[in-house]
């Protein structure tokens, strides 16, 4: 500080008497020797050198904004192949052992897949494998087999010099080859699709940023000293007073860049909505204002915090402006509603002062909330429910007699049938007593089981909808199609019992249930709701009243899935798996995770709980309709 | 506009345009010597290529192109007032093109931006023409033969301001 004062007034002094010179010569009694310009003009080029090799690497930095426009990406699941392959089941069970290396893992999964989907006994898998013989691609045959005659192995320089980045091609070729010996093939060779997903995370909402940067130098005006020490030293070293003279721009650009400030910036947000509970799709205004009430901001950018979730639909969240002390600027932008909750971010600032030298980022606080609860339409398709008798009416046929609607058998009649039932005509024609028996209807009870967490946010479109969203407009659409067949029904989420609606019938409890399916956090894209983890499953198991019956959407990512429902199932809830399919077949990875999914799938299967696959482009009234008609 | 891809982040046009307003002024000061002249248009295409492709390095590049050619044009004999010109005109097309960068990085074409660009404009533009009055005023107020000692001694003080100037922190403590 101290150095900067003498240094300045130093300049100052120096200035004044060289315009004192300049004006009446020979004012200062120093005698300069001619020869001593050119020195000082080489000694200032000298510095010019040195500041422009250290500011070489110095960059022009701004604040980065989120891309805010858009909603949050889709990605498919398997972008992290070990964590595909650690979860791989074996060829003996769902859980497959654990091996230190990849290439044992790898062989493991190449013997999975060859017994589970190919039918080979495990001996004959392995055997296959290590000689070579399962799959007709040459490198990942060899990449897998141990056995092989020492000549076959040939020992090229590009073996001996293989690095780390061609172990690894060969790793990923193999993992296609277990992929193609599985069925999945990549649909466009393997070249990633363009689109937001490719090239790694977006950021898409305000929300987790700092919310004060600090003051930051931009370095707008780096470089305009060197203009002027470049004209100085060139000036004094060629004698043109032009040349020495344009220094002067330099001079007076780096003064304007450190002399203006940038004050504090207090300014106020308010955010009006067009429609806060909108239905699904419909277009809602979002009108912003911002208001100063600090001193006069000359450079503001503004970015609205627009949900995640959410897509801008018409305008521009992102407004820049000077604002005087007091004023207040307004801007409006529509983004299209999706369903489910959607909460606003703060609004992200961006302050600069008047040369544009140094800025600020700060976070404005301002709470919004879009709720946009779906009136589905319900299914129409006859929900594919498991044979379970209760004490309830309803219209779940079951396979014993009673009392009811459909015509069943007539029967003899013994001593306690009701008089109703007694088939009056036959004793009028024949004289004998008959009871008449009809189907008994009965209702269900059902709870339909959502998996809501993180890892389930996955779809294979990049602009298409998560499985947790395909379960959720399932579940909106399931729910009062149940409860129009007499069902008594519930919701549930995986995670513990936060979110839980005991089954029940009326029309309170259907409008419940759609609030629930709308607004819940575990249901929400973008509020970061991480269930507990495992030890809520108990809990859950004690929640559930008997002789309830399950309805679980789950994509079947993860064999801690499939072992949860074989548990809900043997602990006496009949469970039936609605799987949305989020799996895709960009990457070797996406391939790998189709297989897993396939082979836990045909796992639960196997273990007798009906699975009906999601495919993406299928409606749930077709997938129900074909599984019915199935069965 | 569409829903799923980023907003269109290429530089601004009312600053992209004010900036080429700056490096035509600036060419126009090198019409003395045919040398010059041409620099002034290789950087000045090089500044448009920036500003197309959105490139702060090449804005920056045809900007220092800029001013060695008018610093070349004035150190072949251009008049002292179309020099200081020339050079005021290129950092001005540097900064106005840097701000046309960063709002369209921050902010995106889309976004009304216009009062913030005209306001930065304007007080730069002031701040350049300050600096070229101060300069004809210096000059026209010098005696015809400068003592070496009156040159030496504004030299030295401009430097030494520049120096304190590099310490001047414009973030508050």
């Amino acid at each position: 500080m101290n150095r900067r004062r003498l240094l300045l007034g130093l300049g100052v002094v120096l200035f004044g008497a060289g315009v004192a010179e300049l004006v009446a010569p020979g004012t200062l009694p120093v005698p300069v020797a001619e020869s001593l310009l050119t020195e000082v003009g080489g000694l200032t080029l000298l510095c010019a050198a040195i500041l422009f090799l250290l500011g070489r690497g110095e960059r022009l930095r701004h604040t980065d904004t989120p891309e805010v426009e858009m909603s949050a990406p889709t990605v498919p699941p398997g972008a992290d192949l070990e964590s595909v392959l650690d979860g791989f089941p074996g060829p003996d069970g769902i859980r497959g052992e654990e091996f230190d290396t990849r290439r044992r893992r790898l062989t493991e999964a190449a013997v999975t897949v060859l017994t589970r989907l190919r039918g080979l006994d495990t001996e004959r898998a392995r055997e296959r494998v290590a000689q070579g013989e399962w799959t007709d691609r040459t490198r990942a045959a060899e990449y897998l087999a141990d056995d092989l005659p020492e000549p076959e192995r040939e020992l090229t320089l590009r073996r001996l010099f293989a690095s780390e980045t061609a172990r690894e091609r060969s790793r990923l070729r193999t993992v296609d080859a277990i992929a193609a010996a599985a069925g999945v093939e990549s649909r466009d060779d393997g070249r990633p699709r363009d689109g937001a997903g490719s090239d790694g995370a977006v950021e898409t909402g305000t929300a987790g940023r700092n919310s004060d940067s600090g003051y930051r130098r931009t370095g707008n005006w780096a470089g305009v000293s060197l203009v002027m020490l470049v004209c100085v030293g060139a000036g004094l070293l060629l004698g043109r007073p032009a040349v020495l003279l344009a220094g002067a721009a330099g001079l007076g650009y780096a003064a304007y860049a450190r002399s203006t400030r940038l004050g504090s910036v207090d300014l106020s947000v308010s955010r009006s909505l067009g429609e806060t509970d909108p239905d699904p799709g419909d277009q809602v205004e979002v009108t912003v204002t911002v208001t100063n009430n600090g001193g006069l901001c000359p450079d503001l950018r503004l970015v609205d915090g627009v949900p995640a979730s959410l897509p801008v639909t018409g305008g521009s969240p992102r407004y820049g402006t000077a604002l005087r002390a007091g004023g207040s600027v307004t801007f409006s932008y529509t983004v299209r509603a999706a369903a489910g909750r959607h909460e606003f971010g703060p609004m992200l600032v961006v302050a600069r002062n008047l040369s544009s030298s140094v800025e600020r980022e700060r976070l404005v606080a301002v709470e919004s909330e879009i709720r946009a609860v779906p009136s589905p339409e319900p299914l129409r398709a006859s929900v594919p429910l498991r044979h379970q008798p209760t004490r309830y009416v309803g219209d779940r046929v079951t396979d014993t007699g009673g009392e009811g609607l459909g015509f069943r058998t007539v029967r003899e009649y013994k001593p306690g049938d009701s008089l109703a039932r007694i088939d009056w005509n036959r004793r009028a024609r024949t004289g004998e007593l008959t009871t008449l028996e009809f189907d008994r209807e009965r209702a269900a009870r059902v709870v339909i089981l959502l998996d809501t967490r993180q890892s389930v946010r996955t779809g294979p479109e990049p602009e298409g909808p998560d499985a947790l969203k395909r379960s959720v407009a399932g579940a909106q659409r399931l729910f009062p199609a149940l409860l129009d067949d007499g069902h008594q029904v519930g919701i549930a989420a995986f995670g513990g019992g936060e979110c839980y609606l005991a089954p029940d019938t009326g029309t309170r409890h259907r409008e419940r249930g759609r609030e629930l399916l709308a607004s819940d956090p575990a249901f929400q894209a973008e509020t970061g709701y991480r269930p507990r983890p495992w030890y809520w499953i108990p809990r859950l198991r004690a929640t559930l009243p008997k002789d309830t019956q399950l309805l679980v959407f789950s994509p079947l990512l993860d064999p801690k899935t499939v072992r949860l429902v074989r548990r809900l199932e043997a602990h006496g809830h009949p469970t039936t798996v609605v799987s949305p399919d989020p799996t895709a077949t960009e990457t070797p990875g996406n391939r790998l995770m189709q297989v897993r999914r396939r082979l836990l799938v045909s796992h639960l299967r196997g273990a007798g709980v009906p699975v009906l696959d999601w495919g993406p482009s299928v409606s749930l009234d077709e997938l129900f309709t074909r599984e019915v008609t199935a069965r | 506009m569409s829903t799923d891809h980023r907003i269109d982040h290429g530089p601004t046009r009312p600053s992209s345009a004010l900036a080429l307003v700056a490096a035509v002024t600036t060419t126009a000061a090198g019409v003395y010597s045919p040398v010059a002249f041409a620099g002034c248009l290789v950087g000045g295409l090089v500044l448009v290529t920036g500003l197309a492709a959105g490139e702060q390095r090449a804005v920056t590049t045809g900007s220092a192109i800029l001013v060695v050619a008018v610093l070349t044009g004035g150190a072949a004999g251009a008049p002292i007032v179309a020099t200081l010109a020339g050079v005021t005109g290129a950092l001005l097309a540097l900064d106005l093109g840097s701000t046309a960068l960063s709002l369209g990085e921050q902010l995106g074409r889309r976004a009304p931006t216009l009062r913030l660009e005209l306001v930065h404009a304007t007080a730069s533009t002031l701040v350049g023409l300050g600096i070229v009055t101060a300069g004809t005023a210096v000059h026209s107020a010098a005696a015809e033969e400068q003592p070496v000692t009156a040159v030496l001694g504004l030299v030295v003080a401009a430097v030494v301001l520049l120096l304190a100037l590099r310490r001047v922190d414009t973030v508050p403590d």
